[in-house]
């Protein structure tokens, strides 16, 4: 059986004048289910932002395969898109459009049904509770609006997978607990989310399952539990820690 | 979704945005639509403040030995109410005229039978003092006139035998330049211009800026395929090019007609099959354009670095129409070879009424090539990812030496 996201030996290598060859990402594979948190968990510079950008069709890889919704990265980039929302520190939003406006264009290039596309903008707006807002130019919006109609921007389109690379950086407390209520119930909505972070908190209190990634590999990949057991750690960051030492004895 | 829908709604996304921009404003429409008025305004107001200033100023006239019984003459001077006298000593009237204290000095001359010669000393170098000369020589003429016809009259002549010849000189020179000066030289070179200033901003904001501002890779992740994404991109700075092109064209018309045209003695006219070549023109340079602007500034990771990688472009193609404004330079097929030239001079004789076809097709042609040379430069250059992501380290310019030409 098939999950909405099955990822198989990815590999990304990078050409960068002076450092050569710059291997980021050397061979990753894990699978997300529906109504699945799926954590990736891994310092600065561990190849995370690399291997969501393959998924997002950003990157072509280097080597290895993926799915999404049963669509192949490299044949079917568009419908990958299609079946995707993807958020990260470099997907910000056109600071001379509204919020209305946005939401309406990403909802429609990411071929959500046009007549029900007016509907559903509204019903997202709501949802981040923008109502007042709906009509203001991006730009004149806080940081932590932007986020929320980032996040909208997000699933607009209402696609069946979500990938969030860092999406609480830069966020007060407060608007990251908000994000977690969020991302909870995209999950009650049955998504796939992947979620990528080098918060220890924030994966504990929200990851179903969680791969550890160091220099573009997986070290090891479980549910919190699973994890406890296999490392004798208690704490995540114990177990990160053991996890990389093992990695690179 | 079709591809064109996606195209079309990635196209108005991107005017949508634009129409928001102070700049994109200012330069693709206003510029291009007052920029005739406000060059046709400046011209006549500096003209007219210039004859004003002078008309109101007199001129300062020192004037040496009029013999008593001209003194009329003086009475006259004073009546024109344009000059200011002074009598003085010949050496020193000249030292004045000289230190600029006088703008003409007058030495009269009597002869021994009641007649008088008048020598007018005046700076060449100076325009108040041949507006002195002029104005002088003006009375002078009339006195002697009046001179004249008393002596006729003293000798019994009728009124009739007086008036031999009259001539009666109109001048319209200055507006009929002016209206030349504005469509030969102004016209080819204005247009291209501010098609280049239209279409720069655009250019840049939706490479470079979209980069700077983090939006593309937003672009990159929705389910538009990044072919259509590009063409939008294309499409809409081909439009705002033209339009700033189509604009300027359209405000020259309505200048021409509406403040030109009433104006006696000027005669101007924009055939109307000028407009097959203004228009195609304008297209083609606005599709040369866009792409030699946009390749450029797409390897800019912000807005000032794109800005500073596509403006070579600029001066390249669009400074050498400076050359259409020098009357001495031929529409030859030789300068038909030079883009963007080419359409200068073709758009300049097209509103001359004249239509040189082996020009014109040759024009044409490199003008096409261009076109294709641009698109094909960026396809290749849309091909390599760490241009497409802004991760490439050089510019446009080791680009094309390492990748194009396959050399290091
Ligand atoms: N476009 C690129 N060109 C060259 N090297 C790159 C590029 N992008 C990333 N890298 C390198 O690849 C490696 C992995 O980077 P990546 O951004 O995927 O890590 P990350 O886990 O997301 O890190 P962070 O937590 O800092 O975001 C790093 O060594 C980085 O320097
Ligand atoms: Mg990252």
């Amino acid at each position: 059986m098939s999950h909405p996201v099955e990822v198989s030996e990815l590999a990304k290598t990078y050409f960068e004048q002076g450092r050569g060859q710059v291997p980021a990402v050397r061979g990753i594979s894990f699978w997300c289910q529906e109504s699945e948190i799926f954590g990736l968990l891994g310092a600065n510079g561990a190849g995370k932002t690399s291997t969501l950008r393959m998924l997002s069709t950003v990157l072509t890889p280097s080597s290895g395969t993926a799915s999404v919704m049963g669509h192949d990265l490299v044949k079917e980039p568009a419908a990958v898109r299609r079946s995707l929302g993807f958020f990260s520190a470099s997907t910000a939003l056109y600071p001379r459009l509204t919020p209305r406006e946005t939401l309406d264009f990403f909802a429609r290039i990411n071929g959500y049904p046009a007549d029900r596309v007016k509907a559903r903008v509204e019903e997202l707006i709501e949802r981040i509770g923008l109502q007042s807002y709906a009509n203001t130019r991006v730009d004149q919006l806080s940081s932590g609006m932007k986020q929320k109609v980032s996040i909208a921007r997000t699933v607009a389109h209402d696609p069946p997978v979500l990938i969030f690379d860092e999406p609480t950086v830069g966020l007060d407390v407060l608007n990251a607990l908000e994000f977690h209520d969020v991302l909870r119930e995209f999950r009650t909505q049955g998504k796939s989310i992947i979620l990528s972070t080098h918060i220890m908190s924030e994966v504990e209190k929200l990851c179903d399952r969680i791969a550890i990634v160091h220099q573009g590999k997986i070290l090891a990949c479980d549910t919190l539990a699973g994890l406890r057991e296999s490392s004798g750690e208690h704490y995540l960051e114990d177990i990160f820690v053991r996890c990389v030492k093992a990695g690179h004895p | 979704m079709s591809r064109a829908g996606d195209v079309w709604l990635l196209y108005q996304r991107e005017l949508r945005s634009a129409l928001r921009e102070k700049n994109i404003l200012l330069y693709s429409l206003l510029v291009p639509a007052l920029l005739y008025p406000c060059i046709l305004w400046l011209i006549f107001s500096a003209d007219s403040l210039v004859r004003g200033t002078l008309e109101q100023t007199p001129s300062r006239v020192a004037m040496v030995g009029l013999p008593p019984h001209h003194a009329r003459l003086e009475t006259e001077l004073v009546e024109a109410g344009e000059f200011s006298l002074t009598s003085r000593p010949q050496e020193e009237s000249l030292r004045g005229l000289q230190q600029g204290r006088f703008d003409l000095v007058a030495v009269f001359q009597p002869g021994p039978h009641g007649e008088m010669g008048v020598r007018l000393v005046y700076d060449g170098s100076r325009l108040h003092s041949k507006i002195a000369r002029d104005r002088m020589q003006q009375v002078l003429e009339r006195y002697r006139d009046l001179r004249l016809e008393e002596l006729a009259r003293q000798l019994a002549a009728a009124d009739e035998q007086l008036q031999l010849l009259w001539v009666k000189p109109v001048n319209h020179a200055s507006e009929s330049q002016v209206g030349r000066f504005l469509l030969s030289i102004l016209l080819p070179m204005a247009m291209i211009v501010v098609m280049g200033m239209g279409g720069l901003y655009p250019a840049v904001d939706s490479t470079a800026g979209e980069r700077e501002r983090s939006t593309w890779e937003t672009l990159l992740t929705t389910a538009a395929s990044r072919d259509d994404v590009v063409l939008a991109k294309y499409l809409y700075v081909v439009s705002v090019i033209a339009f700033s092109g189509l604009l300027n064209l359209a405000a020259l018309y309505t200048c021409v007609y509406a403040v030109l045209e009433p104006m006696e003695g000027v005669t101007i006219s924009l055939p109307w099959s000028s407009l097959p070549v203004l228009l195609g023109g304008t297209l083609l340079l606005a599709m040369f354009m866009a792409a030699g602007m946009m390749v450029p500034a797409s390897f800019a990771r912000t807005f000032q670095q794109g800005q500073s990688l596509s403006t070579p472009f600029y001066a390249v193609t669009i400074l050498p129409t400076v050359l259409v404004a020098d009357p001495s330079v031929q529409f030859t097929t030789t300068l038909a070879c030079i883009p963007v030239l080419n359409a200068a001079l073709a758009f300049r004789e097209a509103i001359a009424g004249h239509l040189l076809w082996p020009q014109l097709l040759i024009s044409l042609s490199v003008l096409l090539l261009c076109v294709v040379v641009s698109l094909w430069v960026a396809r290749r250059v849309l091909a390599y990812e760490d241009v497409v992501l802004g991760t490439y380290g050089g510019s446009f310019w080791t680009f094309f030496r390492q990748r194009l030409l396959k050399r290091s």
